[in-house]
């Protein structure tokens, strides 16, 4: 096969809305592939379709000559998330059972613990003095108010 | 038989007759009956005698004897009713001797008692009387109308018949003659209740017409002539009456027209009582004056004096009408009549004089002069006009004859007479014309009598003008005339000036002598200040005194607020124009000039206007004020404060306080306390009294709890002062920290009086007692308060929290916090002992064995931020207890791990971090807890393999999984877990035993279905005879189960077996065409399309859309192309489109050189590429760029040739 008639995003693994992150990440795993002889694909052929997707222009033209594996329903990737492909790890559920923890049992000087706390303020902020100095600060002072002056 | 016959009908006659001879005789000797046989009684015998004598018309003593004849002891019904009739009849007799003898009084008296007699009704004796008293009464007026006894007939009719009529009309008569003025005015008021007749309406107009009371007499007169509307008395007295009283003059002409004419009062010239005729068929004065001739007390039966007076009064009438030269004639008819009196003359003077006949009128006009006294001022005038422009004299004598019209127009005080101000200034003119000087006193009066007519016409205006050329010591009343007209037409003269200065020197007078008549004053000033500004633009008058600037401008400016209130902006503008053009500089001006301009968003003018005030005022602080003020609503608080703080060094005084009052207001909006509480200090020293001051100082002080600051304001809070209660707040808190507790008392008291403010003094209270330690009072207060829900209650909560806390109360603490809100509790520095609590509490509830509620506070603890080393260890503790699944949170975890070190857990519970450690995703840390472990127990083992299995490596799972298996063989979580590792690695038989170890060990039937199926499913040899009995139900769930795997061979593997088993189940077979569509995924992926290629030849069907997509790019990766179109093709959708196939066609058609078809699929690719391709998050012009690509090469196509 011709690296160019697969083109970068096959060669990758990836799909067309991968960020330059995926594609940096799918490399890594593509080469680790490659070299346990998981993939047909050489490292190098690896090493250029990063670069070619790494660069914007590139990527673009890139993308204009490289093949769709999904068609536009996206039903293709509807069925690698249904059938958990996405990630290495094995998509069943396994059972976890909690083990049986054996706790100590915990003793705690409560009196020690409030007495360390400072005896809390009796809250203040009565409304009518912050009124007060609010509506003072408000009163007569229109520019053209004519008792501005107070007379 | 006939014997017998006839026998019978003689004894039958006989017996007949005699019945019929006792009928008669008991007829006639009945009582009442022929009296054949009865006796005549003495009592009849008396009433025989009684009647002859009353024969003999002796009827005293007939009455006296029929009196006589009844016996009171044995009434006899039926003779006493004979001898009252017997009574009337005597009665009725004496009656009728005494109106024989004219006692009419005394008939009636007798005639009423027969009548009672009789049974005659009252009234018909009173209505004889009363025509009877008539009858007399018209006889005596027609002969003696000045004989009392009318007045007494006059009194006798209206004690027959009260208020009557006609009686009361000729009493009225009487009274006339005998010039009871007033009483013949009541008689004839009396007398005008005959609605029908004229004659005292006619008499009562004309007696009210003479005694000047002409509205009442047109009244009268008006309603004589509707009763007789050709009546030629009643026309003259009626016209008379309303020229008198101003009335309609055209009417009074055509009545006084008609009564002077031929049909009027001329025609009864010769047979002057045929007058009453025309009072009508109703009139009492026409009845009577047919039977005899009678006189009238006021004389208007005298053709000839009415005559006159009808003249006269309609010379007068069409002189009211404008007709002058018409008035004249009549006039002149009454003079050649021979009536020379003074009404004449004066009259036929005037009317010459009116048609300009000056001439002719001079002579009558000098000779009313000679006879009326005083003259009145319309025959001064006149006469003066007469003199004037008399043509009958030499010409030497016209000069002299000026001087004298001169002197007789001035000599009357003539204030108010219209029509002589209007002749005065016709001589006035005259005197012009012919070149004569008016000397000063003549100046003077004419001024002050044009004044007094508020003349203000060009004649007028003149003379005020002569007067002010020669007068050193003008009149405030020509000044004030001379004002008025000037205002009124917006004229003007030479003394203008002199004038207006004159008048508005004393302005006070002016303005209320203008108020007085109801002149407008305002408009006055604004001439005086409009003329004044022409000829010295740039300040105000000085006549009117030093201080008139002010009051001018003050008044100015009013008016124009006025004018802006009003809505009416031209005017003010007009006005403040003209304040500003007196007084260019002036404060006020430009002060609302500034204000004007701000209102119109031209802050440049505002500037302007407020710099020029700075510049001629500079030790105004007003105009740094309004420029601080300006500035604050602007934003810009910094500027502000500067200005004024730049005014407060300005000013002084109260001023100056109230200046860094309001300074400290701007401050504090600002939000600038530390200058706010300075400038509130230095307003409190300079008006240690003010209020507003010292609170805002206490206020300031209380919001930033400074409360040494606060104890030391508590001297300055005086008692009273002020009705602010939020002082008395401040005060009582002042005082308190003070330790003044008597006048703290007090002034919460004085707070608490005022509802608005009532709770918080209480929790005011409540706070001190707190200080003072007297929490149990505290707590009443707080208790005994009703609070409404908001800010106040949950402070009150936060108190009572607070209280209990210092109580050790601290569930009660914990309960009171609850009610507040998160925000509340943060900004009061709660959350920590509100933790505290809620973790005190959780313990109490973990020591108490009720788990479940400590899990609860002890979560409410941590979400509080509360910090404890063991308060995860506790809670894990709380959990376990409550069978509720460990604490997620890697921090927690930690915390765990730190107070459970590995030497001092078990197995189990490294086993037990490590599980909240990775299922946190922290593998290492879980793998860093498990490699501690000396002595794996079969938990330490799973752990190890969820880890494995979590990181990808299967191998290592299934080691752990086995090693746990063998320490623990039935164990359902081991086998089941092992099962799917097996299965994931391919390793179907293995995954067969374990799923079917897993299924024997599984408590729920369902899942040991499962996991029965897919050990039947699984190995190379299927179990058919188990999965032929798998319902539609079996095969989702096992789909459900190998979708999970996540291992496409392995998932392909078991479909395909599940496929054969199941060949007729739908929802396998959509599994089975998934699962191609994935594998065939798969192989592009790994590189080996080639292998998918190859497997496609031997699938039955056509394949679906999205594997046929995916083996077009296989067969387009290997190259074969044509192949890779065929499929493109059947995937296309039936309807709309596929751009991401279109792309997959025209790469295959580019590459095989037909770049026909490519243009073709490229073209339909951009078409849909927007909505169908994907791009990479981020980039938004992606797709946009991968077209421009596109489209650049469908430009060089289509300018290549094609191969």
């Amino acid at each position: 096969m011709i690296r160019e008639d697969a083109g970068p995003f096959l060669i990758l693994g990836i799909d067309k809305d991968a960020s330059d992150a995926n594609v940096e990440a799918q490399y890594e795993l593509r080469k680790s592939a490659s070299h346990r002889g998981e993939l047909k694909w050489s490292a190098d052929d690896i090493e250029w379709a990063r670069d070619q997707l790494l660069n914007a222009d590139r990527r673009v033209v890139a993308d204009a000559d490289s093949w769709n594996t999904d068609i536009a329903s996206g039903d293709v990737l509807r069925l690698i998330r249904l059938y958990r492909m996405e990630n290495t790890s094995a998509g069943w559920e396994p059972l976890d059972p909690e083990p049986p923890a054996e706790l100590p049992t915990t003793s705690i000087d409560m009196d020690a613990l409030v007495a360390e706390l400072p005896l809390p303020d009796a809250p203040l902020e009565l409304p009518a003095i912050a009124r007060w100095l609010e509506r003072c600060g408000a009163v007569g002072l229109d520019p053209w108010s004519p008792d501005v002056f107070g007379n | 038989m006939p014997a017998l016959l006839i026998h019978l009908i003689n004894y039958g006659t006989l017996t007949i007759s005699l019945a019929l001879f006792i009928c008669a005789l008991l007829w006639v000797i009945r009582p009442g009956g022929v009296p054949l046989l009865v006796r005549i009684s003495p009592r009849e015998q008396g009433l025989r005698r009684a009647r002859k004598l009353l024969a003999t018309g002796d009827w005293q003593a007939a009455f006296a004897a029929g009196g006589q004849l009844r016996n009171a002891k044995r009434p006899d019904p039926h003779f006493d009713s004979r001898i009252q009739n017997f009574e009337g009849d005597c009665l009725y007799r004496a009656a009728e001797l005494s109106l024989q003898g004219r006692r009419y009084a005394e008939a009636l008296e007798l005639m009423r008692g027969a009548g009672d007699r009789l049974g005659l009704p009252e009234a018909e004796f009173d209505k004889r009387i009363a025509e009877l008293l008539l009858a007399e009464l018209r006889r005596r007026i027609a002969s003696d109308p000045k004989a009392d006894e009318i007045r007494r007939l006059a009194q006798e009719i209206n004690r027959v018949e009260s208020a009557h009529p006609e009686g009361s009309f000729w009493l009225a008569l009487h009274h006339l003659y005998a010039g009871r003025m007033d009483s013949a005015r009541e008689a004839l008021h009396d007398a005008i209740a005959a609605a029908r007749v004229p004659d005292p309406a006619l008499y009562l107009g004309t007696l009210l017409l003479r005694q000047d009371q002409p509205n009442g007499a047109v009244e009268c007169l008006r309603q004589a002539e509707d009763l007789a509307p050709e009546c030629p008395i009643i026309w003259v007295q009626l016209g008379t009456a309303l020229i008198t009283a101003g009335g309609d003059a055209n009417t009074a002409v055509q009545l006084l027209e008609k009564a002077t004419g031929p049909n009027g009062l001329v025609k009864f010239a010769k047979t002057p009582n045929a007058i009453w005729s025309a009072l009508g068929p109703r009139s009492w004065l026409a009845a009577l004056a047919r039977r005899a001739p009678i006189g009238c007390p006021l004389g208007l039966e005298r053709i000839e004096e009415s005559l006159a007076l009808a003249r006269r009064s309609l010379a007068a009438a069409l002189e009211l009408c404008d007709r002058s030269t018409d008035a004249a004639t009549i006039y002149y008819q009454s003079y050649s009549a021979g009536d020379h009196t003074l009404e004449v003359r004066k009259g036929l003077g005037l009317s010459l004089s009116r048609s300009s006949l000056h001439d002719d009128a001079l002579p009558h006009l000098q000779a009313a002069f000679e006879q009326e006294n005083p003259p009145s001022p319309a025959l001064m005038g006149h006469l003066a006009l007469s003199l004037a422009r008399s043509r009958a004299i030499k010409p030497a004598d016209h000069m002299r004859h000026m001087q004298h019209a001169l002197s007789v127009l001035t000599t009357v005080d003539a204030r108010g007479d219209m029509e002589w101000a209007r002749v005065a200034r016709e001589v006035v003119l005259e005197a012009k014309k012919a070149d004569v000087d008016l000397t000063p006193a003549h100046r003077l009066a004419l001024a002050r009598a044009f004044a007094a007519t508020d003349a203000h016409d060009a004649v007028a205006l003149e003379t005020y003008d002569h007067l002010a050329n020669d007068e050193n010591t003008l009149p405030m009343e020509i000044a004030v005339a001379y004002v008025r007209a000037a205002t009124e037409n917006n004229a003007r003269v030479g003394n203008d000036e002199k004038l207006f200065d004159r008048a508005f020197r004393e302005r006070e007078l002016l303005k209320r002598l203008f108020a007085e008549h109801k002149w407008n004053f305002a408009r006055a000033e604004r001439q005086y200040l409009e003329r004044w500004v022409q000829r010295h633009p740039g300040r105000y008058p000085d006549a009117p005194g030093p201080l008139y600037g002010a009051i001018a401008e003050r008044t100015l400016i009013d008016e124009v607020r006025r004018c802006v209130a009003d809505d009416r902006p031209d005017d003010g503008r007009a006005v403040l124009d003209l304040a500003f053009r007196l007084g260019p500089t002036r404060a006020l001006t430009l002060d609302l000039l500034a204000e004007q301009a701000d209102r119109r968003g031209d802050h440049a003018d505002v500037a302007q206007y407020l710099d020029t005030w700075t510049k001629h005022h500079p030790h105004d602080a007003r105009p740094l004020v309004r420029r601080a003020l300006i500035e604050r609503r602007d934003g810009k608080a910094a500027e502000a404060l500067e200005h004024l703080t730049d005014a407060c060094v300005m000013a002084a005084g109260p001023q100056r306080a109230k200046l860094l009052a309001m300074t400290a207001r701007i401050a504090l909006a600002a939000q600038n306390y530390e200058v706010a509480e300075e400038l509130f200090g230095q307003s409190r020293s300079l008006t240690p009294q003010a209020s507003e001051p010292i609170t805002g100082l206490a206020a300031l002080a209380w919001q930033r709890r400074d409360f040494d600051k606060l104890a030391s304001l508590a001297p300055l809070f005086n008692r009273g002062g002020t009705t602010e209660t939020v002082r008395s707040l401040l005060a009582a808190a002042s005082f308190a920290l003070a330790g003044d507790d008597i006048r703290a008392a007090e002034e919460i008291t004085i707070a608490r009086s005022d509802p608005a403010l009532a709770a918080e003094a209480a929790y005011l209270r409540a706070v001190i007692l707190n200080w003072q330690d007297k929490d149990d009072e505290a707590c009443i207060t707080l208790d005994l308060t009703t609070f409404d829900a908001g800010p106040m209650r949950e402070m009150v909560h936060a108190l009572r929290g607070q209280l209990a806390w210092k109580a050790g109360n601290f569930t009660d603490a914990l309960l009171f916090w609850s009610e507040l809100s998160p925000e509340r509790r943060a900004a009061w520095g709660l959350n920590r002992h509100n933790a505290a609590a809620a973790f005190r509490y959780g313990m109490a509830e973990l020591a108490a064995d009720r788990p479940a509620e400590a899990v609860e506070w002890l979560g409410q603890a941590r979400a509080n931020g509360f910090h404890h080393e063991r308060l995860a260890l506790v809670e894990a503790t709380a959990r376990q207890r409550a069978g509720q699944p460990a604490v997620q949170g890697t921090e927690q975890t930690r915390q765990l791990e730190a107070v459970l070190p590995p030497d001092s857990r078990s197995a189990n519970t490294s086993a037990w971090i490590a599980r909240m450690y990775r299922r946190d995703g922290d593998f290492e840390s879980a793998r860093r807890v498990l490699a501690d472990v000396t002595t794996p127990t079969w938990h330490v083992a799973m752990q190890s393999g969820l880890l494995a299995l979590h990181e990808g490596r299967l191998d290592d799972a299934e080691r752990d999984f086995i090693t746990a298996k063998e320490q623990a063989p039935d164990t359902i979580a081991i086998e089941y877990n092992l099962a799917f590792t097996h299965l994931t690695q391919g390793r179907h038989e293995e995954a067969a035993a374990d799923f079917e170890r897993a299924a024997e060990l599984h408590p729920n039937p369902e899942a040991q279905r499962v996991l029965t199926l897919l050990a039947a499913l699984c190995p190379r040899t299927v179990r058919r005879d188990i999965l032929a009995a798998m319902t539609p139900v079996d095969d989702q769930r096992v789909i459900k189960r190998i979708q999970q795997i996540g291992r496409i061979d392995t998932v392909l593997t078991l479909l395909q077996s599940l496929a054969q088993a199941r060949p007729q189940s739908g929802v396998v077979l959509q599994a089975l065409t998934e699962a191609y569509v994935l594998w065939t995924r798969n192989l592009i992926d790994r590189g080996e399309p080639e292998v998918a290629l190859a497997a496609a030849t031997k699938w039955p069907a056509a394949p679906a859309r999205p594997l046929g997509n995916l083996l077009g790019v296989a067969a387009g990766v290997t190259g074969n192309r044509d192949q890779a179109l065929q499929y493109f093709q059947s995937s296309l959708p039936t309807a709309e489109d596929d751009a991401r196939i279109q792309q997959n066609l025209a790469i295959a058609t580019t590459r095989s050189g037909d770049s026909g078809r490519a243009k073709h699929h490229w073209k339909r690719f951009l078409v849909g590429q927007p909505a169908h391709c994907p791009a990479p998050a981020g980039d938004a012009n992606y797709l946009f760029r991968v077209g421009e690509v596109v489209r650049q090469r469908l430009d060089d196509c289509m300018t290549e040739t094609p191969r």
